[in-house]
C-alpha cells in the first residue's frame, strides 16, 4: 500500500502535458486529419456514386467518435451528479474530451447540410427517406400542396406519411427536422461540456468549493437532456437509415456502447499519460481498478441491452422488425453478428473478471483498446450493411473493385476523424492542467482505495 | 458450591474513533499477532490492509457457482427442449441455434447460483449461524453496534501473554481493557 499523498506536496498550478513527448504524434495526426478532410471534401464535391458510398463510411466514422465523446459527457455528468470523489483525479480527461463536439460538429456538416433546402444526393442514399422526399418534392402530383400529402398520394405505404412529423428536414410547424435536430443535439452537448469544464477550470485557480455544488446541480438537470440527445441522435442518424424499421431499444443500445467505449478511451488516455511520466503520485492502480470495474459493468450492460433487443425481435418474428437482423444474419454479416457476441461480450467479460486484469496497467489498457475495437465493429455492423446489404459480392471484377474501394473509404473516413480528433485532443490536453488541481476532493481521490 | 469452569478468550480493548482503531489495527498487525479481530459499527475503508488480511478466497467459490449455474441452465433446457422432446415454438429451430431462447434462464441461474454460493459459503467461512460468542460476556462489548470500536486479541494467539498483551493494547491507545472469559 502506498503512502498517503497530501495535496500540499503537489504543485499548486497542477500538471501540464509534457508536449515534447507528443509533438511528433501531433504533427502526424494533424497531417492525417488535414489530408483526410481535404480528401473527404473532394469526394463530396465531386459527388456521384463515390460520394454516395463514402457518405456511409463518413457516418460510421462520425458515429464512432460521436459516441465516445457523448460517453465522456455522460461520465462527467454522472460523476458530478452522484457526488463522487473517486474520479476527481482523472475527471479532467473526460471533461476535455467533451470539448471535442465542436470539431465533430464541423466535420458532420458536409454529411447533413443543415438549412439547405435541396439535400445532396448522398443523404438520399444514407437515409433512404431523404431521397424519397426529394424525389416526391420534384415530381409532386398536380394539386397536392404539402410534401406530406404528396407522399401519401405517391406511395402505397403509410409509413412515410405517418412518420413525417418526425422524419423530415427543415422545419415542419414547431418540429425541427433531422438536419436541424443535429445542430440542436450538438449545441446542447457542446453547451453541457463547456459548462462542466468551466466549473472545473474555475476551481483550478481559486480552489473554491462553490463550483462543486454548482456543477452537481447543473449535472442533475443536464442528465435527462443528455439522455434525450444521445438517444435521438442514435435514432436519427443510425436507426432511421432504414425508415421502415424501428426499435425502442435502439437509443439505449447506442448509449450502452457509447459509455463503454468512452470509459475505455479514458483508460487508454490516462494510461498513456501515466506511461509517459505524467500523473505521478496522482493516479494509482486503484483508479485503473475502479475504471476497469465500470468498463466491466458496461460490458454486461451492453450485452443485456443488445441481447434484449435481438431477443424480443427474434422471438416475435414480425417481418418489419426482423429485417434489421435478417440483413445482418446473412451474406457475410453473420460473422459480424457472431463476432459481436463473443468479442463484444464473452471475451472481455471473462478476462476482466480477474482482479489483476483491472489493476495491471498493461492488461487494462489492452482490454480498453480491444473494447474500442469491438465498439467500432458494432457500429460498422449497424451502419455499413445499409450500403451494400451483402458484405461481399464477388460476381465480377467491378464488384471486387467496388468492395475494395469501399473498404478503403471506411479506412479513410476513420483516419480523417481520428486525425482531427487526436490533434484537438492533444491541443486541449496541453492547454490545461491534467487534473483538477483546485478541487477540494482531489486529496480524497488521490488516496482512494478501490 | 461449585465455581463454574472458565476459559480465557482474550483481551478486549475499546477505542472511541475509527481513526484510532485503524492505526491500532496497523500496530497490532505489525506486532505480529495472528488471532485477533476488529469490531466496528460500520465498515472501515482500508481495514483489510490495516489488519494485514489476505484476499478472501470467496470469489473462487462464486465463480465455480456461476459456472455450475450456467451449465445447469443450458443442460436443463437443451436436453429437454432439443434432445429428449424437441419442441417447435414459433417456428424456431429445435437445435443449438435456438440457444438465444435459453439465454434468459442461463442468465438467471448464473446469478442465482453465484448469489447462493456467495451467501452460504460466506456463512460457512464465518462459522455462522452460532448461538453464542464469548465476547458477549464482556459488558462493554454491546457498544460495538453503537459508537465504540474494539480490538480483541485472542488467547489462542501464540504471541498472547497475560501481561504483555494487556500493556500492548494500552500502549496502542486502547481503553477499558478487560479480560474476556468464556464459561464452559
Amino acid at each position: 500500500m502506498s503512502h498517503h499523498v497530501s495535496v500540499t506536496t503537489l504543485p499548486p498550478e497542477g500538471e501540464k502535458l509534457q508536449l515534447a513527448k507528443f509533438t511528433s504524434w501531433r504533427s502526424i495526426l494533424m497531417l492525417t486529419g488535414a489530408a483526410g478532410v481535404a480528401a473527404s471534401l473532394f469526394l463530396f464535391f465531386t459527388g456521384g456514386e463515390a460520394a454516395n458510398s463514402y457518405a456511409f463510411s463518413y457516418l460510421f466514422a462520425l458515429e464512432v467518435f460521436f459516441t465516445i465523446t457523448a460517453g465522456a459527457t455522460f461520465w462527467v455528468l454522472l460523476h458530478n451528479a452522484s457526488n463522487s470523489s473517486w474520479g476527481v483525479a482523472i475527471r479532467r480527461i473526460p471533461e476535455l474530451m467533451t470539448q471535442l463536439f465542436l470539431p465533430l460538429f464541423f466535420l458532420a456538416l458536409p454529411l447533413f447540410m443543415p438549412f439547405f433546402p435541396n439535400k445532396p444526393e448522398w443523404m438520399g442514399h444514407v437515409w433512404e427517406w431523404v431521397g424519397i422526399h426529394a424525389q416526391v418534392k420534384e415530381h409532386a402530383p398536380v394539386g397536392v400542396s404539402s410534401l406530406r400529402d404528396a407522399l401519401a398520394a405517391t406511395h402505397d405505404t403509410a409509413v412515410l406519411y405517418k412518420k413525417f412529423p418526425y422524419l423530415h428536414n427543415g422545419m415542419t410547424g414547431l418540429m425541427p427536422g433531422m438536419d436541424i435536430r443535429m445542430i440542436l443535439f450538438f449545441g446542447l452537448l457542446l453547451l453541457t461540456g463547456s459548462k462542466l469544464l468551466s466549473y472545473s477550470l474555475s476551481q483550478d485557480k481559486t480552489g473554491a468549493v462553490q463550483p462543486t455544488y454548482s456543477a452537481r446541480r447543473f449535472s442533475c438537470g443536464m442528465l435527462p437532456v443528455f439522455a434525450v440527445c444521445s438517444t435521438f441522435a442514435g435514432i436519427d442518424w443510425v436507426m432511421s437509415m432504414n425508415y421502415t424499421w424501428f426499435s425502442t431499444m435502439f437509443g439505449v443500445n447506442i448509449f450502452a456502447g457509447s459509455a463503454l467505449a468512452s470509459m475505455a478511451a479514458v483508460i487508454l488516455i490516462v494510461g498513456t499519460l501515466v506511461k509517459t511520466g505524467h500523473f505521478r503520485h496522482i493516479v494509482s492502480e486503484e483508479h485503473f481498478h475502479l475504471m476497469g470495474k465500470l468498463m466491466h459493468a458496461f460490458i454486461i450492460f451492453w450485452a443485456y441491452i443488445a441481447f434484449s433487443q435481438f431477443f424480443l425481435i427474434w422471438y416475435a418474428n414480425i417481418p418489419e422488425e426482423t429485417q434489421f437482423y435478417a440483413i445482418r444474419n446473412t451474406a457475410g454479416w453473420w460473422y459480424f453478428s457472431l463476432a459481436l457476441v463473443f468479442l463484444h461480450f464473452a471475451v472481455p467479460f471473462v478476462f476482466l473478471l480477474k482482479r489483476n486484469a483491472k489493476r495491471n496497467l498493461n492488461a487494462v489498457m489492452a482490454v480498453a483498446a480491444f473494447v474500442i475495437g469491438v465498439h467500432m465493429l458494432e457500429l460498422y455492423w449497424m451502419i455499413i450493411p445499409e450500403r451494400g446489404r451483402a458484405l461481399y459480392e464477388f460476381t465480377s471484377a467491378p464488384e471486387i473493385a467496388k468492395f475494395i474501394r469501399d473498404l478503403l473509404f471506411d479506412g479513410l473516413a476513420l483516419l480523417t476523424f481520428a486525425g482531427v480528433y487526436g490533434f484537438f485532443l492533444i491541443r486541449l490536453l496541453s492547454k490545461h492542467s491534467l487534473y483538477p488541481c483546485g478541487d477540494p476532493r482531489l486529496e480524497e481521490s488521490i488516496n482512494v482505495v478501490s | 458450591m461449585s465455581t463454574p469452569l472458565k476459559r480465557v478468550h482474550g483481551y478486549l480493548a475499546e477505542f472511541s474513533s475509527a481513526r484510532d482503531v485503524f492505526h491500532a489495527a496497523e500496530q497490532t498487525r505489525d506486532a505480529g499477532y495472528s488471532s485477533w479481530d476488529v469490531h466496528s459499527p460500520f465498515p472501515v475503508h482500508g481495514m483489510d490492509d490495516a489488519m494485514g488480511l489476505p484476499r478472501s478466497i470467496l470469489p473462487r467459490f462464486v465463480l465455480i457457482g456461476g459456472i455450475i449455474g450456467i451449465t445447469t441452465a443450458f443442460l436443463l433446457q437443451y436436453l429437454t427442449q432439443v434432445v429428449i422432446y424437441p419442441t417447435v415454438v414459433q417456428a424456431k429451430p429445435a437445435n443449438i441455434y435456438t440457444i438465444a431462447a435459453f439465454f434468459p434462464v442461463m442468465f438467471e441461474l448464473t446469478i442465482l447460483f453465484s448469489a447462493f454460493t456467495a451467501l452460504f459459503t460466506c456463512l460457512v467461512m464465518m462459522k455462522l449461524p452460532r448461538l453464542h460468542h464469548p465476547l458477549f460476556n464482556a459488558p462493554s462489548f454491546s457498544k460495538f453496534s453503537d459508537d465504540k470500536f474494539f480490538i480483541c486479541i485472542e488467547a489462542r494467539d501464540p504471541k498472547f501473554s497475560a501481561e504483555k498483551t494487556k500493556s500492548f493494547l494500552a500502549g496502542i491507545g486502547g481503553s477499558n481493557i478487560e479480560l474476556v472469559e468464556d464459561e464452559l
